[in-house]
């Protein structure tokens, strides 16, 4: 195989049945078919999710459509760089779609974690809070203390506190595909991916 | 549920017209598939039902039995390929769905009421 990735939308998850009756439990990728719109040198850029061509005027600008255009594909919704070799073999306008993958592969997903907020540290870092006995009010879910006094005067730079937490771009390496379904698209690849569903992943091949 | 989902569970599910109605108070009769080393063989499970829960390819039941004095319960997968029948040993008649207060009976009280079915009048008196 050439190009070594490949985008999807993540669907949910569920359980299924080996032959020897043990459960597995998957989730279910809708991955691909991507076009290929141009090619660099170590990667070539993809186009996943057609936009229909009433809304083509509304989402995109004019250079952004001409881009299409000129590259001779339709209109997509998301464009991304994927990793590919043997670029020479790969034509642009060609489409690349889940055969790329067979059960039993390593595969690694990156996506988009579910967003939590601006979180606390008993939620963000599994801080342990503190004691609300002993006289304590209002401090059951406090931080505590963050470094010294005088003898340093600052605070250690990473110092875990409150803040944004989720929503921030993840990969989970080493998981298996399942099954591919190469008629409706699908990719079942064993456990859990990052995001929330109907979220966009890419899916890549792990050496 | 997300129809796409939907459809990959159903290739894992079995018919369920090839599966008795049974619900909990019936007493079921189990054939479980047991693997050893190479070998493949029947292995029976019979007791009490206790419950019944989710749906689809999920669906799940709880069966109870007292083994040499010892309550011993298995969860099992309807649709699991693990199981090769279902013979449906005695209908009961109950009032709950889920059967759990027979964990705390001991002897007599553990027995559950058979539901009695009337085919026609006749079969009443």
């Amino acid at each position: 195989m050439s190009v070594k990735a490949i985008l999807g939308t993540k669907i949910g998850m569920t359980q299924i049945f080996t032959d020897e009756g043990t459960v597995v439990p998957v989730t279910v990728i809708s991955a691909g078919p991507c076009t290929v719109i141009s090619k660099g040198e170590k990667n070539v850029q993809v186009g996943y999710r057609e936009i229909r061509p009433e809304a083509v005027k509304r989402l995109l600008n004019r250079p952004e459509r001409m881009a299409f255009e000129k590259a001779g594909v339709k209109p997509f919704r998301y464009v991304r760089s994927l990793p590919a070799d043997e670029l020479d073999s790969i034509e642009t306008q060609s489409e690349i779609n889940v055969a790329m993958f067979k059960e039993g592969d390593k595969v690694s997903v990156t996506g988009t974690s579910k967003g939590k907020g601006f979180s606390g540290v008993m939620r963000r870092h599994n801080f342990a809070g503190q004691q609300i006995t002993h006289g304590q009010t209002d401090r059951s879910r406090a931080v505590g203390s963050i470094g010294t006094a005088t003898d340093m005067a600052r605070v250690i730079k990473g110092k875990k506190m409150p803040g944004q937490y989720g929503n921030v771009k993840r990969t989970v390496r080493g998981l298996q595909v399942v099954k591919v379904d190469e008629e409706k698209n699908l990719l079942l690849v064993r456990g859990s991916i990052p995001g929330a569903k109907n979220g966009l992943v890419v899916i890549k091949h792990q050496a | 549920m997300n129809p796409i989902i939907e459809s990959i569970e159903r290739n894992y599910q079995k018919n369920l017209k090839d599966v008795p109605k049974f619900g909990p108070g019936d007493t079921v009769r189990l054939e479980i598939k047991v693997r050893e080393g190479e070998k493949e063989r029947l292995q029976a499970f019979e007791g009490v039902v206790i419950s019944r829960s989710h749906s689809g390819l999920k669906e799940n039941f709880t069966v109870r039995k007292i083994s040499y004095g010892v309550g011993v319960e298995r969860k099992f997968m309807l649709h699991s390929p693990n199981i090769a029948s279902i013979t449906v040993v005695r209908r009961g008649k109950v009032a709950r769905a889920k059967l759990y207060y027979l964990r705390d009976r001991v002897g007599k009280k553990t027995r559950v009421k058979d539901k009695i079915f009337f085919k026609d009048e006749s079969a009443k008196s």
